[in-house]
């Protein structure tokens, strides 16, 4: 069993004792708002009452996050799943309270893992750009895979959907992992393989009109898949953050390109890999971004096949992944980075040849499948369609 | 000076050459050929057009016209192309030109002088011929005792002598080279003004020098003042990254040197130190921090060869590996797969577990796969499975069994059932093993493996035989030490192996499931 001691994320376990029935909470995102003693409005039905359309859509978005804050262990007893239930249902409400504060429509706030980012960031640039402080980062709720910088206001903006989105998607491979490390042990047993559908429900809401409050939730294969997916998604962002900051600072307004683009992610693996952070090895720092790269074109492939594209999205070239290939080579991750790195992106490569191997009219279905399973007031439908992803039979 | 347009000789410049220039009647000399030459700057310098002007420019011998200017602006044109394309043609075009001034009915100039040497340093490191080096430095040495070398041409000439020194140097290994490198660059501190920012550079050049003098001629006097003028440029905060990064790696090599001579530990210590820092200070991707990882490695190897501490064997495969892994240029990484196989054997043959073993040997399979055949790549495994066989042998450790085993798996994966001879073999300058054949190699197994386990081989046996056999003999002593067979598929190195195997190749860009 591989195990290693390194985690940024400031991840807390309820019942450390037995981690499968556990919740797990991430205190790198909202939890503060959730912790943060308020006296429960009394004008709460009104409040319900008064959610417009817009309002509704802000909410439902302010409460995926929150609900992202707190995950189940795989073997979760009725008590815990109780619990979470609960959990889920102060979010609900505290998230409504949210979305009548206007900075959560103007301004939200940035949660600790963005703070953190940001500031890494900046400590490492300042020696050599003093101008990084003038800098802004802004936190929206775009419900897109992105962090984007603006020239003209000086300001980047980081979707605070995109690290929730991430990190669901390494903890899929992370669970997978988890599961495959314990199935190894018992020589006889199917490893467990992965498809596009494990990322599917997730992404929906992106190209589809599903609320984000829902779809599913993912639960925890283990405390290393946990810890694992919030530090990957914490460096995942801290990379495109960084990869922003390049614009701004070496690249004048209306400038684009490739060779834009290489020297930005040329620039942000140097920022990662020369200070990779507190309790992080680059080994974590090469695994998070060569992920990163791979779930960005899943993400991107299945944008076309759902948009009925059976081709394959264009790759700039040199492709942008192989940028990593120096730095990886240079830094020399150790063999537990290599072992869980590559199991990792192996999932990912055949996830995506999956992918490419599928024409858009199957994803379509499979799409309108869960599309109808999430949106059913029917139980027994969406019972249906639930997975037992990484379970063991 | 008159209208001597270049009208007349138009026709030798074709439009395609000379595009938008228009040479007519109303410019003078001087304009139409620094219109030429413009357009030289910014189009391709070949053909005949440009064998026409040089040919124009150094038969031009009209007292009238002083064209020295635009012969030495096309030669330095012409001297740059050559660095950037290797064109001999325009290096001696540019040189041709060069001496054309020089025989001048006047007295060269020294900066023509200065430019000449410059061209012929330039060629000579370029073309890897010492002896237009020597005749840069001639050029050099005149100028210094020529009359009109004042403080600014001195510091040119100087910095030039450096250069051309240190340049030959390179090439012919002269201890009396980089002594005058090293007094070039100590005179150019000593001309310095107070607060001149290249000081710290001068003095790692001298450093340098110093210590490639050391090297080649073992005087404690160069190491001793090469370590302190290192030392000195680490107290400039200001200097940039890379320039730090060179002066630790410097230093750190001094300290190594001098740590070797006299088996002070305290100095190996410092070294790895002061090189974990030329290392962090470094550009990832740029080609100087495979040297100061691989000179990392050799501090730790020197500080084993004292404490015989396996963790410095352990940091020095590290550092290796890494040197080794980002090592594009292919000598340099001949001579970087060497010193990982050879530090990998005696790392093997240390004995103790050490998980990133498995991490090492995937990336020498990766390369070398690459490289070589694969069943090449298989022979030179074997050479590190019989130091594996026997240390496991010896120690009965079941983690240098298991080692034994995958290595033993990997050379049977590797070398086809119907290879016979691995007499064509390359060699890695600096490996310290043999081209054989394929009967001494598997005789040179069957004698450790029978010694080793006592297995009994017939003579007809083949790789395959042997290899399996030996395979099925290590599992039945790890079920005799107590273990399942589900228990040794499950600790197996396999998975790890080639898992590791799998991002090394990923990181070469040969992706694959």
């Amino acid at each position: 069993m591989i195990s290693r001691s390194s985690c940024i994320s400031t991840i807390s376990v309820t019942r450390m004792s037995d981690f499968g029935k556990s919740i797990v909470f991430d205190n790198d995102s909202y939890y503060n708002y959730m912790q943060e003693e308020y006296p429960e409005s009394p004008d709460w039905p009104l409040l319900l009452l008064q959610l417009s359309g817009e309002r509704r859509e802000r909410r439902d978005l302010i409460y995926f996050v929150l609900r992202s804050v707190a995950s189940v262990g795989r073997d979760a007893d009725e008590e815990t799943l109780g619990a979470h239930q609960l959990w889920r249902n102060a979010c609900i409400r505290r998230a409504t309270e949210l979305s009548f504060r206007p900075e959560f429509h103007e301004r939200p706030p940035l949660p600790t893992w963005a703070q953190r980012a940001v500031v890494q960031v900046r400590d490492q640039l300042r020696p050599l750009y003093p101008q990084v402080d003038a800098v802004e980062v802004i936190a929206t709720f775009d419900p897109r895979l992105h962090v984007r910088a603006y020239h003209t206001t000086r300001q980047i903006h980081v979707s605070l959907l995109t690290r929730e989105l991430l990190r669901l998607m390494d903890l899929s491979i992370w669970n997978a992992i988890a599961t495959h490390q314990q199935l190894r042990r018992k020589p006889e047993a199917v490893l467990p393989g992965l498809n596009y559908d494990y990322f599917l429900p997730f992404l929906l809401p992106l190209y589809r009109e599903i609320s984000w409050a829902l779809i599913p939730m993912m639960r925890l294969n283990s405390e290393l898949a946990g810890v694992g997916a919030a530090t990957a998604a914490g460096l995942q962002m801290t990379f495109m953050i960084a990869h922003e900051f390049a614009h701004l600072l070496l690249h004048d307004d209306g400038m684009s390109g490739p060779e834009l683009e290489i020297e930005a992610d040329r620039f942000a693996y140097d920022v990662l890999f020369r200070a990779p952070g507190e309790n992080i090895t680059v080994g974590d720092v090469w695994m998070a971004v060569r992920w990163l790269f791979e779930i960005l074109s899943i993400e991107n492939l299945m944008a076309w096949r759902l948009s009925g594209s059976n081709g394959t999205p264009n790759t700039s070239t040199p492709s942008r992944h192989t940028l990593i290939h120096p730095f990886a080579r240079s830094v020399g991750p150790s063999l537990i980075d290599l072992q869980l790195g590559g199991a990792g992106l192996q999932m990912l490569l055949a996830i995506r040849g999956n992918l490419e191997g599928l024409t858009a009219e199957a994803v379509r279905k499979r799409a309108a499948l869960w599309t109808e399973a999430l949106t059913t007031e029917d139980v027994k439908k969406s019972e249906r369609i639930k997975m037992n992803i990484f379970g063991e039979e | 000076m008159g209208d001597k347009g270049l009208a007349a000789g138009a026709g030798d410049y074709p439009d395609a050459w000379v595009e938008g220039i228009d040479y007519g009647v109303s410019q003078t000399f001087d304009e139409s050929l620094t219109c030429v030459v413009e357009v030289a700057e910014g189009k391709k310098l070949t053909g005949e057009s440009l064998d026409t002007l040089v040919t124009s420019l150094l038969n031009f011998d009209d007292p009238a016209y002083d064209v020295r200017v635009v012969q030495i602006r096309l030669a330095k044109l012409l001297g740059e192309h050559f660095l950037r394309s290797g064109d001999e043609h325009a290096l001696q075009q540019a040189m041709d030109l060069m001496m054309r001034v020089q025989a001048g009915s006047h007295l060269p100039q020294p900066s023509v002088m200065l430019e000449l040497a410059r061209l012929r340093s330039e060629a000579g490191r370029r073309l890897r011929r010492p002896a237009l080096l020597s005749e840069a430095i001639q050029n050099l040495d005149s100028i210094k005792t020529g009359p009109a070398c004042d403080s600014a041409l001195e510091q040119e000439v100087l910095q030039a002598s450096w250069r051309a020194h240190t340049w030959r140097a390179e090439l012919t290994r002269s201890d009396q080279d980089w002594l005058s490198a090293a007094s070039a660059a100590i005179r150019l501190i000593e001309v310095a003004e107070v607060g001149d920012p290249y000081i710290s550079s001068h003095e790692q050049a001298a450093a340098r020098a110093l210590l490639e003098h050391y090297e080649i001629t073992k005087q404690v006097d160069s190491l001793k003042d090469a370590i302190e003028r290192l030392r000195r440029c680490l107290t400039d905060s200001s200097a940039p990254r890379a320039h730090i990064a060179q002066a630790c790696y410097l230093l750190g090599r001094a300290l190594r040197f001098r740590g070797q001579r006299s088996g002070s530990v305290l100095d190996l210590n410092e070294a790895v130190i002061i090189l974990e820092r030329a290392v962090v200070e470094s550009d990832f991707t740029d080609e100087d921090i495979m040297a100061y990882l691989s000179n990392q490695a050799f501090a730790y190897l020197a500080r084993y060869e004292v404490t015989m501490e396996i963790s410095d064997l352990d940091e020095a495969l590290r550092a290796l590996a890494r040197s080794f892994s980002a090592t594009l240029d292919p000598v340099k990484a001949e001579h970087r797969l060497a010193n990982l196989f050879n530090v990998l054997s005696l790392r093997i043959r240390r004995g103790g577990f050490e998980l990133e073993l498995l991490s090492h040997l995937a990336l020498l399979e990766s390369r070398l796969t690459r490289k070589y055949d694969p069943a090449l790549a298989g022979w030179w495994l074997l050479h590190l499975e019989v130091e594996a066989y026997i240390r496991a042998y010896d120690s009965q450790s079941s983690h240098d069994l298991l080692l034994a085993m995958l290595l033993l798996k990997r050379c049977a994966y590797l070398i086809p059932d119907d290879v016979t001879s691995f007499e064509d073999i390359e060699v890695p300058a600096g490996a310290q093993l043999k081209p054989g054949s394929f009967i001494s190699s598997l005789q040179t197994f069957k004698e450790v493996s029978a010694k080793s386990a006592g297995i009994r081989f017939a003579p007809t046996d083949t790789f395959p035989d042997v290899l399996g056999a030996l395979v099925e003999d290590i599992r039945t002593d790890l079920v005799n030490s107590g273990l399942s067979a589900d228990e040794i598929d499950a600790c197996s190195f396999e998975y790890s192996y080639d898992l590791a195997l799998f991002v090394h190749l990923d990181n070469l860009g040969d992706t694959h499931v």
